[in-house]
């Protein structure tokens, strides 16, 4: 299309037929359409905001700002044309889909298959590889997990002054009590009577598949994640339904962070353990029990357990975060 | 190799790129900081699948062993180790969807849009006074 | 194998022990005291491995758990690895030490404990990446580092802070995305993900020229995936607000550390998988090179038009990331470890220069703008002293930190062809120049007196700050906040104090950048050494 042609027509007539077209045609629009409509009036809509530029200075920088726009979009969908393009052609010369002959079916991959068992103790072949080969990546990504909650306690827990309707004093009455009736939304019992009576039914089982998953981690599809972030939703669904009171009678803040960093440091401590063993040849004491039993191999109970814990408490310390600033 | 054995042979791979370039160009283009989070999450779920698709193999079963007593043997099972992976890649990308969102809403708090480039106007006009 | 050997995978149990245990101290200078043994503890771990690793000359792996590599994980480690955990453990300590007055002013005292949580697990994940020896462990830590990075920055709650943080995150993902492809095909042509089995089925595919474009676009995307993370020239609009805007210890984490922890995998990459030849083959050091140039010119034509110290200092910081691009893109055995030397020169020059800056700013009133810096050297001489021997440091005088890998860049360009000597001579000299233009101007600035009888301008800018957030105090919490921390940082304009910190931190980084700047040469003998174990 005409370049030169199409930047005219943004300026003049947009909301022609025909200039939306064109701008459609290149492939830039939807939202640069909503963007022209939206930059007047978002400064008078939001009254609250505490700092506000003025009229004139504000359509001045949108104009340049626009500017920038329209060539960014440009460039992206350039960008974007050549990736798919460039990703396509180095798919083609990939090995095929589904194919036995390929380069991953190597050495490794066997041994995990045939030795994997004997190995492990785990007949759940990828609880085996990443709770025990590959322990030390396993160990990593609970850290990231760990890393991601504390962030989140960082930005949103509240103590004072912080974004939240709490000790910010003398702050502006509207905009206060609209936080405070968002947050008091969530923290009050749910009115609904059919969902109280269906949850009371519902969390017991949630529970207690989760719990089922994480302990069956080692010889059935599942394990510490999957099983710790169900045990979460049954206590997201519970602090819905009752309140978060409720859940605060048995689950405080320092409630939560003793198990996830407890939980976290019995992981650690048990790795700990296994890595410096295994590196300077010593043997394990750890039994690997009979495959296939409920006790069986190794360390992967006791870790998986200890991740079901970790992930529980996460996913209801971000939901609780996210919704009131506490837990 | 003609395009439809191509299409034939790589039509898992296909889809996890196109959907790479979608959230690619998601996180790009959009202004508003919850779509460019959806691109981003969109992104990584592609990479996710294009790993696992080079672990599977036609007619095998996933790794778990039914009955322990039986052998393992390589015909039987697809390759585990990608599936074992991307189990931790997701737990990662969980992790820093949790951490953007809260950034997110602590930007929101403040400046009442989640509009990226609205927010950086506010901020140089805050900086400045 | 001797005990030393498990020095590594022990300081990174103990830095990642330290960030779990942190919750449970929840006060900011009891988390400071176990942060500070913690990195103390690595650091001293790892220069004994270092002293063993000397003298033996020898490089070692480690077998995390019971299977050995390539069905487990694995650490290895040589002089090169060593040397560089040590450095980074002693640049961590002493930017916790420089910035920690600042620390406890500019962050609230529930999250103090936070701060310190990060930059123990920050450590761990820095460590973990130096002494890798598997992609997807790699890639692991990569996200624990960024993850801790960004909240480093946010931990100062400001609106300028957050926005920072969270185009920060956006870049450093899309990097650690375009990483993670780049191994998915990488896996899915060889089948490996340990480093040596890697550069074995690399170096077979290559001889065949089997699957030729999957090996150029994933050597493509892993060289992109760190330098976006590391904000090369034209990935580099996140780095003047993160760096600029976050309390003073953060920023010289970032800038002196996590920027160069990427690079550092970048190498390991470059080396134990790719291997030079075959990059230079595929012509992506040249783009490498050309990058690391222009990021050379523009970070130091950006910093020319900065007026806000800390973020001419992060201008700056582009420069030198520039400097470190164009060693590794001239690809020859020199320019590498040119590439590194100057790699520990800039970590143990930025983050002096920072802790400084962050300093006079204090002293000035809590007052960023060059003008309002004027004279504040005199009264926070150390401080005073700390910039403008880090000033000089970046620009390149002899017997500073910074002089001596310039030299060998141009050394390294004169074993290169004609058209590059000439191109790495000129971007060198105007470079150099350039960043004497920004870094004098104001290094004169600190040390001229203000007028006496002129009213200090830090002062009334103060107190008209003071009075506008007051006034703009009904609207906004954050308003009122302001108003406090004017208050303080009043009083502390009335009695620049040194604390005992601060000046450890300060006379160590002169004692480290002068010993850099005249010692070189075992430096760069060490250096040397470890490539070749590389």
């Amino acid at each position: 299309m005409n370049r030169q042609n199409q930047n005219q027509n943004h300026s003049k007539e947009s909301h022609s037929l025909w200039g939306r077209l064109s701008a459609w045609v290149n492939g830039e629009e939807v939202q640069r359409d909503t963007q022209q409509e939206i930059h007047p009036e978002v400064w008078e809509s939001r009254k609250n905001t505490d700092v506000q530029p003025t009229v004139g200075e504000t359509g001045e920088t949108i104009r340049r700002l626009r500017g920038f726009r329209r060539f960014y979009i440009v460039a992206c969908v350039g960008i974007g044309i050549i990736l798919v393009s460039l990703l396509l052609f180095v798919c083609s010369q990939m090995p095929p889909f589904g194919e036995v002959d390929v380069p991953t079916n190597n050495e490794v991959t066997q041994k995990y298959i045939e030795d994997g068992l004997e190995d492990t103790g785990a007949t759940n072949l990828v609880a085996g590889i990443i709770l025990d080969y590959r322990a030390f990546d396993t160990l990593g990504e609970s850290s990231v997990l760990f890393t991601a909650v504390m962030s989140v306690l960082i930005l949103l827990k509240k103590d004072g002054g912080n974004g939240g309707g709490k000790g910010g004093g003398k702050g502006d009455v509207s905009e206060e009590s609209r936080q405070l009736a968002a947050e008091a939304r969530f923290s009050r019992e749910s009115p609904n009577i059919v969902m109280k009576c269906v949850s009371l039914i519902l969390i017991p089982i949630i529970l207690l598949f989760g719990i089922y998953v994480v302990l069956n981690g080692h010889i059935s599809p599942g394990g510490g994640f999957s099983g710790g972030a169900m045990m979460g939703g049954g206590l997201i669904l519970y602090a819905t339904a009752y309140g978060p009171e409720s859940v605060k009678r048995f689950f405080n803040f320092k409630l939560f962070t003793g198990v996830t960093s407890g939980a976290l440091l019995a992981y650690a401590c048990m790795k700990i353990y296994s890595f410096y063993t295994g590196a300077n040849h010593i043997p394990s004491l750890m039994p690997l029990g009979t495959p296939g039993a409920i006790l069986s191999g190794g360390f992967i109970l006791p870790l998986n357990v200890c991740v079901g814990m970790i992930v529980a408490c996460t996913m209801y310390g971000f939901y609780s975060l996210y919704t009131r600033g506490e837990i | 190799m003609s395009f439809l054995q191509f299409i034939t042979q790589h039509y898992y791979e296909i889809a996890a790129i196109i959907l790479f370039v979608i959230g690619f160009m998601g996180l790009l283009l959009h202004k508003n900081l919850v779509k460019k989070i959806i691109g981003l999450n969109i992104m990584d779920t592609a990479i996710y699948l294009f790993v696992a698709s080079r672990g599977y193999v036609f007619g095998r079963m996933a790794p778990i062993m039914g009955d322990p007593s039986i052998p393992a043997n390589t015909e039987t099972y697809i390759n585990p180790l990608p599936t074992g992976l991307m189990l931790t890649g997701i737990v990662v990308s969980v992790s820093v969807t949790a951490v953007s969102l809260a950034l997110v809403q602590r930007l929101y708090k403040k400046y009442h849009t989640v509009n990226l480039d609205e927010i950086l106007l506010l901020v140089k006009k805050e900086v400045k006074t | 194998m001797p005990f030393v050997y498990n020095f590594p995978f022990f300081s990174i149990m103990l830095c990642l022990i330290g960030g779990i245990v942190t919750p449970f101290v929840r006060k900011g200078w009891l988390a400071q005291k176990l942060n500070m043994l913690v990195i103390l503890g690595s650091l001293g771990m790892n220069i004994a491995l270092l002293v063993e690793l000397l003298i033996t000359n020898e490089n070692f792996v480690y077998t995390m758990g019971h299977f050995p590599a390539p069905f487990g994980n694995e650490l290895r480690g040589g002089p090169l690895e060593a040397l560089l955990a040590s450095c980074f453990c002693l640049v961590m300590a002493l930017c916790n030490l420089g910035g920690v007055d600042t620390l406890y002013k500019d962050i609230r005292p529930q999250k103090q404990y936070l701060y310190f949580l990060m930059t123990n697990l920050l450590l761990c994940s820095m460590i973990s990446m130096i002494y890798t020896n598997d992609l997807f462990t790699g890639y692991v830590f990569i996200e624990i580092n960024t993850i801790a990075a960004c909240a480093i920055v946010m931990v100062k709650e400001s609106g300028e802070t957050t926005v920072a943080t969270i185009r920060y995150l956006i870049m450093s993902l899309l990097g650690s995305g375009l990483f993670l492809f780049g191994m998915a095909m990488l896996y899915g042509i060889t089948g490996h993900l340990l480093m040596e089995d890697l550069q074995e089925s690399i170096l077979a595919l290559a001889a065949t020229g089997k699957y030729a474009v999957p090996l150029t676009v994933t050597i493509g995307m892993m060289a992109l995936s760190t330098a976006v993370k590391s904000a090369l020239f034209p990935f580099h609009s996140w780095l003047p607000g993160a760096h600029g805007s976050a309390t003073t210890s953060a920023s010289s984490i970032l800038s002196g550390l996590v920027l160069k922890a990427y690079i550092i995998l970048l190498i390991k990459i470059i080396y134990r998988v790719f291997t030079p030849e075959l990059l230079q083959e595929l012509h992506i050091s040249d783009f490498l090179l050309v990058f690391g140039i222009a990021g050379m010119i523009v970070g130091s034509v950006k910093a020319l038009k900065e007026r806000h110290i800390k973020r001419m200092v992060a201008y700056s910081s582009v420069s030198q990331i520039g400097y470190i691009f164009m060693g590794i893109g001239l690809n020859s055995e020199i320019g590498m470890a040119a590439a590194i030397l100057h790699l520990l020169a800039h970590a143990f020059t930025k983050p002096m220069l920072f802790c400084s800056a962050g300093a006079l700013v204090e002293t000035a009133g809590h007052q960023y703008d060059m003008k309002a810096l004027k004279g504040s050297g005199l009264k926070n001489k150390l401080a005073g002293i700390g910039f403008t021997v880090g000033g000089l440091s970046m620009i390149g005088i002899p017997l500073l930190a910074g002089f001596a890998p310039k030299l060998y860049f141009s050394e390294a360009a004169l074993g290169s062809d004609w058209f590059r000597l000439g191109v790495v001579l000129a971007a060198l000299a105007v470079s150099t120049v350039l960043n004497a233009l920004y870094y004098l101007p104001m290094i004169v600035n600190l040390w001229t007196p203000k007028k006496s009888q002129e009213p200090s301008h830090g002062d009334a800018h103060g107190a008209s700050q003071e009075g506008h957030a007051a006034q703009e105090a009904h609207g906004e919490p954050a308003a009122e906040l302001v108003a406090g921390e004017a208050a303080v940082l009043e009083e502390a304009h009335e009695a620049p104090r040194l604390t005992v910190s601060f000046v450890v931190s300060m006379v160590v980084f002169l004692a480290c950048n002068v010993a850099l700047g005249v010692a070189f040469g075992p430096i760069m003998d060490m250096i040397r050494t470890g490539l070749h174990l590389l």
